[in-house]
């Protein structure tokens, strides 16, 4: 792996290899091995990670907020995306009902019970099914 | 420094540093925190997050880039002044 691709990956995902692209991480263990300067660069992304995972990012909502900015347009395909084979639209109705968890399980929101859930998914629901996306998603 | 080893003057060290950052990730343009929440918080794939964003992966990886490079000049411009 070339040094300029280790920097990309370093400067996008931080200096966790649990973050990096697992089809890459062994090539990235082996740069960095080599390369002391690019070692340097992952102290110094390390240090931001540090920085970063000591704040409680929940406070803000803002996974709800992703979801509900999800285009509509988008749904189906990323319905397809999740749920594969599914090609006729018998299964909308149910995944509609379904969907609060199944993004739940793919986002991983771990902080949010999934029996007896109390968490309220109507926005989440409402903008992914209704498309009132009103964030400046294109941003 | 744990919340119990700590002195008064790091416990405020913390909870500005903390300000700090979430004033910082709530400035970020919506696409760069959507990707640094989806793949640094949330802990999902590359491949994950570029198809809940609707972009490639080099582009997610380009948002990340950019969001961590903000915070990181916000952070040391902070510690700077």
């Amino acid at each position: 792996m070339q040094a300029d691709r280790v920097r990309q990956l370093l400067d996008a995902y931080g200096a966790d290899p649990g973050r990096w692209p697992e089809e890459q991480r062994d090539a990235m263990q082996a740069a960095l091995a080599r390369d002391p300067e690019l070692e340097a660069v992952r102290r110094e992304a390390a240090e931001l990670d540090r920085l970063l995972d000591g704040y409680a990012v929940g406070g803000l909502d803002l996974t709800g907020r992703i979801l509900a900015a999800i285009p509509e347009t988008r749904l189906e395909r990323l319905l397809g995306w999740l749920l594969p084979a599914e090609p006729t639209l018998w299964w909308r109705p149910a995944m509609a009902a379904a969907l609060p968890l199944v993004l739940g399980v793919v986002i991983g929101v771990s902080d949010i019970p999934l029996a007896g859930a109390t968490y309220d998914w109507s926005a989440q629901e409402q903008g992914l099914l209704g498309g009132a996306a009103t964030e400046s998603w294109y941003e | 420094v744990s919340a119990d080893d700590a002195t008064p003057g790091e416990l405020r060290d913390d909870e500005r540093r903390e300000a700090l950052l979430r004033r910082a990730i709530a400035a970020l343009p919506e696409r760069q925190r959507s990707a640094l929440v989806l793949c640094h918080y949330q802990g999902l794939s590359n491949r994950q997050a570029a198809a809940i964003l609707d972009v490639h992966v080099e582009a997610l990886e380009s948002l990340l880039a950019r969001a961590r490079r903000t915070l990181k000049k916000e952070l040391k411009d902070h510690h700077a002044s």
